[in-house]
């Protein structure tokens, strides 16, 4: 077997992944021949290396967190595929006799209820219009807050004070952490998407680099999106 | 371990979402990890894990649940990571440069300034290898999969899958050159 066909095979061979002929050709030739055997040992220090690597490890807590944060991210579906199985539950409740005894205690508890809910209509309607109003002022406010982080950014230069004073005001602020959440919601998702990643570039961007992210700013449309979306939600 | 993804895939299929949760809590790490070694920023792996997680969900339907789980699973996330890198290729030599931390460690500091520039070096090293030759050598060295099964995730043949390793370990060997002729000689 001549060196170029050994040294095609020497990965595989390594890998413990060549026929039983193929592997007695290859062995027959690292015995002979230096070069070849220098290249495998090359490929085996390689791996050597590789494996011995550190990965940056997250905290325990992202670990807990992350299943409940997909589930919140698919979460629409889920109440869905939920409402497909109650369905089936209900049929079959219906289908009880205890059922009748249910519902006769049902209207009774129905009768009190309804008193209760009239009583605190009036206070829980409130309760929620406030509630959608301070939600609504707060991403309306972190629309803002981007606006002018993406403009900042647009003109900043390659300095290192101008980008850490900007990079405080982005993580410092929260608002990366916030507009990571608005990536489960079904009108902002798309856009909060995109301003995250951006965000995430300017926080991690060297002063050589900015230029880079400028260009990625603008490329991306993100800020013309983020403009368009505060315009009509402040319409509304 | 597969019959155990098999009756969690058919629960889910069934529409019970516990199906889906316990393959999430079974594999996150090892996608997470598959993400994190191929584009080596902790927010992009996080993002596209999650990414491909989502997709199983919404494509659980098309699951042919007699297939092996795992091999589907992986070929989501090294498809979205791949994506990833050639539509952010200009960003990539900026990812070889971002901020690099390194676990916190005791120590000798000398050894561990040395152990954080050789981190670097063999993060910039995977980081440099193209997108579809870094697949297969996170499959292989991190994930221990054999040929056949890295052939079957990534849907190419096994003399593909053997010449990616085989140019990506060409390519380490010379990015990691001055470490491997030392490692070699001693």
């Amino acid at each position: 077997m001549k060196c170029k066909e050994v040294k095609k095979l020497l990965s595989a061979y390594l890998d413990d992944e060549l026929s039983m002929n193929k592997r007695q050709l290859v062995e027959e030739h690292l015995k002979v021949c230096s070069d070849c055997a220098l290249e495998f040992a090359s490929f085996q220090s390689v791996d050597r290396l590789t494996t011995s690597l550190i990965p940056e490890k997250p905290p325990e807590e992202y670990w807990e967190e992350y299943s409940s944060r997909l589930l919140r991210r698919v979460a629409p579906k889920v109440e869905r595929k939920a409402g497909f199985s109650l369905r089936d539950w209900w049929l079959s409740i219906l289908m009880r006799t205890e059922f009748r005894v249910a519902t006769a205690a049902a209207g009774v508890v129905l009768i009190l209820l309804i008193g209760v809910y009239r009583l605190g209509l009036k206070h829980g309607r409130e309760e929620i219009l406030l509630k959608a109003k301070v939600e609504d002022e707060t991403i309306m406010r972190d629309m803002v807050s981007s606006e002018v982080i993406l403009i900042k950014a647009l003109n900043i230069r390659e300095n290192v004070d101008e980008m850490n004073f900007l990079r405080n005001e982005l993580v410092s602020s929260g608002l990366l952490n916030r507009v990571t959440t608005y990536k489960d919601s079904p009108d902002l998702g798309e856009r909060a998407r995109s301003l995250e990643m951006i965000f995430i570039k300017i926080v991690n961007a060297e002063p050589s680099h900015m230029k880079l992210v400028q260009k990625e700013i603008l490329s991306s449309g993100v800020l013309s999106r983020l403009i368009e979306t505060k315009d009509s939600k402040s319409r509304r | 371990m597969e019959d155990e993804d098999r009756i969690w895939v058919r629960r889910f299929k069934g529409g019970d979402i516990d199906g889906f949760n316990e393959l999430v809590n079974k594999y996150k790490k090892r996608v997470y990890y598959i993400a994190y070694r191929m584009c080596r920023i902790h927010e992009v792996a996080d993002d596209l894990s999650q990414e491909a997680f989502i997709k199983v969900y919404k494509s659980i339907n098309s699951f042919n649940k007699n297939y092996k789980f795992y091999p589907w699973l992986y070929r989501i996330i090294v498809n979205l990571c791949i994506n990833y890198l050639k539509r952010d290729s200009r960003f990539c030599s900026l990812h070889n440069e971002l901020l690099r931390r390194v676990p916190s460690q005791s120590g000798n500091p000398a050894k561990l300034a040395e152990m954080k520039e050789l981190n670097t070096k063999i993060e910039e090293a995977i980081s440099a290898l193209s997108p579809k030759n870094k697949a297969v050598f996170v499959l292989r060295v991190y994930e221990g999969l054999s040929y056949k099964e890295i052939s079957k995730t990534l849907g190419c043949s096994l003399g593909t899958v053997m010449s990616r390793l085989n140019r990506a370990r060409t390519n380490l060997k010379e990015l990691l050159k001055e470490y491997i002729t030392a490692e070699v000689i001693e």
